[in-house]
Parts: structure tokens; sequence; C-alpha cells
């Protein structure tokens, strides 16, 4: 152990210079950075995986239809009273962000008709599509409702949100998004 | 990985409950260390609370103050007010909690009058064992998680093999609170649980080893620098500055430099004959 002030400063030189050195050397590699090129899934960085689901009028509505605008995907029920809580705050945000990004809820293992009624009751005016068989939820790996994937306009996953969100955090997120 | 847990109508949230087991037991191991420094409990907990929720407040306000636009623009204001206490995460920016807790925190210390340095230390362990607790809530929620890697006690996490870095970070907050604890064992036998009957011997060692006010704060500054230091390259979803430059490595590196500086500054300029190994 260093006895002396002067070997202390020593030292904490030494060290300041190899710890520039190691994170030098540690820095993220390039190719991490850019997620660009890496396989699909529900994962931070990767391409979120693409799918097509029928909305409660018998519309199909594909993920990638969306491509070159950030996407809200929201994995919601109608039983589900977090969900319903959220609701307003998504709708707010899909008429703030009308034509720069999209809000498209899916609703998870409940049939059209229930949904049709709900979305009716609370004048919902963004898409929403039918995961009947739970299939892209499971693909999402969703493992309570709500949960929302936020997804930038080249298809990357950038943000998982487990909970309700609300509407400050979506528009400010999206808002990083589009570069404001 | 299990952020929530459903039990019949009740979701709990297994991360911020480990976050609040965390700070609970941190709270009690710290006024602990303050009480054998002569610290009292009810000033180490205060303290505790009233920097933590000025850290939770500030950081929220600042996240509104720099987003007003978003708020104003929510109707009716009901809903906006509503947001601005949400009890979601998300909505916070980091320098201003942190600038709200350091602002409160050096008040309250000022205004009760507390020595700085014992109480820092008094803190330490706590800090370490929130540390510990900190590694268990991102392993929970799935963050903080590491570069796929094909080692035997890699774990299977957001579809790949990864480094288990929030099983390092606690291992690294566990060795820390060893060696604080084993500290205060030494320093303070004769006011630790279990240990009365040695107090003579305890009070020859405190006698030999003056507890030396700020060596804890020093020691967990040094281990945690370290840490982050080590464990950031195995990360796969560090923040980066400067394009690639790992966020928390600079910091980390900062933190250490100011505690080597801190420690050069108790060191004598020159050896006394008295400094002098025998």
């Amino acid at each position: 152990m260093p006895q002396t002030r002067w070997q202390w400063i020593v030292l904490t030189a030494v060290v300041t210079m190899l710890g520039i050195l190691w994170i030098g050397a540690t820095r993220v590699p390039a190719e991490a950075v850019n997620p660009t090129g890496r396989p699909p899934s529900p994962d931070l960085g990767h391409p979120a995986p693409d799918f097509a689901l029928n909305t409660p009028d018998g519309d199909t509505i594909a993920l990638s239809d969306f491509r070159g605008q950030p996407v809200v995907i929201n994995f919601w029920a109608t039983w589900c009273p977090p969900c319903r809580a959220e609701i307003p705050a998504l709708q707010a945000a899909s008429a703030a962000l009308e034509g720069q990004a999209v809000i498209l809820g899916v609703d998870v293992q409940e049939s059209a008709a229930t949904v049709s009624s709900f979305i009716s009751g609370v004048e919902l005016t963004y898409p929403v599509v039918l995961d009947t068989s739970a299939e892209v939820a499971k693909t999402y790996r969703v493992r309570a409702f709500p949960t929302t994937y936020l997804i930038d306009s080249q298809g990357v996953v950038v943000e998982i949100f487990a909970g309700p969100v609300t509407e400050p955090l979506l528009l400010s997120r999206i808002s990083e998004l589009m570069g404001d | 990985m299990l952020p929530i847990l459903q039990i019949g109508p009740l979701t709990l949230r297994t991360p911020g409950l480990a976050l609040l087991g965390g700070l609970w037991f941190g709270l009690e191991l710290a006024s602990r260390a303050g009480t054998r420094r002569g610290i009292s409990e009810d000033h180490i907990y205060n303290l505790g609370f009233f920097t933590l929720l000025a850290g939770v407040l500030g950081a929220r306000l600042g996240f509104v103050l720099t987003h007003f636009k978003l708020y104003t623009g929510i109707t009716p204001p009901g809903r906006a007010l509503l947001s601005v206490f949400a009890l979601s995460t998300g909505t916070e920016t980091l320098w201003a909690g942190l600038l709200a807790a350091s602002a409160v925190a050096v008040y309250l210390v000022h205004r009760w009058k507390l020595p700085v340095s014992a109480l820092l230390d008094s803190y330490a362990p706590g800090i370490a064992l929130f540390v510990i607790a900190l590694g268990i809530a991102n392993l929970f929620s799935g963050d903080w998680y590491g570069v796929e890697t094909r080692l035997p006690w890699a774990i299977t996490l957001w579809g790949a093999s990864r480094h288990p870095t929030q099983i390092y970070l606690a291992l690294a907050g566990l060795l820390t609170l060893g060696l604080l604890l084993r500290r205060e064992h030494r320093v303070f036998a004769d006011h630790m649980p279990g240990k009365r009957g040695s107090k003579a011997k305890a009070q020859v060692r405190t006698a030999q080893a003056p507890p030396q006010p700020g060596v804890s704060i020093l020691t967990l500054s040094l281990m945690l620098s370290l840490t982050l230091l080590l464990i950031e390259p195995l990360r796969a979803d560090s923040p980066v500055i400067f394009g690639n430059i790992r966020t928390w490595q600079v910091a980390a590196l900062g933190t250490l430099v100011a505690t080597l500086l801190a420690h050069s500054m108790k060191a004598p300029l020159q050896l006394t004959d008295a400094d002098q190994p025998m």
C-alpha cells in the first residue's frame, strides 16, 4: 500500500491511465451499437417479430404495414383493470401522434364480439387486432397484462414496459425516436 | 426472469419488492453502524428516507419540467395531474433526482450537525446490501442483461444463453458487504451482537487500530467502481456516450480516481520515524 501522499498520487495517475485504456478496449462493438442485422426477437435491439392478425371487423393488419414510423404494440384484454385504466392515455397519445406514429392494440384470447363491444363503449379509435390463440403474445413472451413494446421506425424493439404506461411516457419516448 | 408475481387478484412487481427489501434492510444495517458511531437511529432512518423521497420526487419533477409541453397537452387537466403522480416508472430524469437528493441530504446533514465521514461510513454497509438487492431486482426484471456466452454458469434470458451479469453484481455487493462487515467487527467488536464476552480484547484491538472515519465509504467506492469497470463489458445493454463508450465505466473511473485522491489527502506528505516499519 502507498504510504505517502505522492505515492498515492502516482498510484492514482497509473490507475487513471489503465482505466482509460480498459474503457477504450472494452467499448461496445460497433455492430452491437447498431442493431441492424440481428435476428427477429422480442428483445431490446432486435427487429420486432412480424405478425398479421385480424381486427374485430375481419380486416387483416400486419406489423410490417407500419414500417417507417414508430409503433407502440400494447398487449391487453378487456377483463384486465390496469389495461382499461391506461386506455385513455393510449387513445390520447394516438390522437396526438396521428400520422407520425401508430398505437396498435393486441387483444389476447377474447372474441371479436367482446372486443367490438368494448371498443364502441370507450370510443377507442386506434387499431386493435385479435390474438385469439395467444400465439403472438407467446412469441412476444408476454407474461402479464398490460405489456407494451415500443418499436422504432426501422422495426427494432427499443423499449418494453411491463405494466400501465402514461401519455407523457409514450409521447416523450416517441418524440425521442423521431429526433424531436 | 419473473417481473410480476400474480397471487390471486394481487399483482406483485418482484423487482420493486426486491428493491424495497434492499432499502429496508440497508437502512437497518446503516442504523446499526450509525449507532456504533454515536449517530442516532432516527437520524440515519430519516436522512435515508427524506433523501430517497427527494430523489424520487426530484427525478419525476425533472422529467415533468423538461417535458412540460407533453403535460400541458393532456386533457382534462386532472388526467395530466394523475400522469405526474403515476406510480409507473419511465418518466424520471436521473440527474434531477440526484441533484434533489444531494441538496436535501446536504441540507439535513448541516441542519442536524451530523459528522459527515462517520455518517457516510454508517451508510456504506447498507449501500452494499442495496447493491445485492439491485442485482436481484435486475434478475427479476430481465434488465442489465449480459452478452451471449457458452460458459457453464450462463443463464437463459431474452432467448439466449447469457452472462448472469445481475448475479455478478449481486455477488460483488456481497463481497463488498463482507469486507465492510469484517471491518465493523474488527473496529467495533465490543458493540457487535454476540461479542460482548470479548470486550477487553476488543478494547485492545480498538486501541491498536482506532476507527478512521471515511475508510468504509472509501472502501465501498473503490469496490463499486472496480465492479462496474469489470462487469460493464459483459453487459449487452450498456448505455453509451460518445458513440460506443460505456457510460457507467466512465462514471466508475471518475469515482475510482476521486476515491484514490481522497485516500491521498489522508496520507502524510512524508513518512516520519514513527511511520517507518520496525
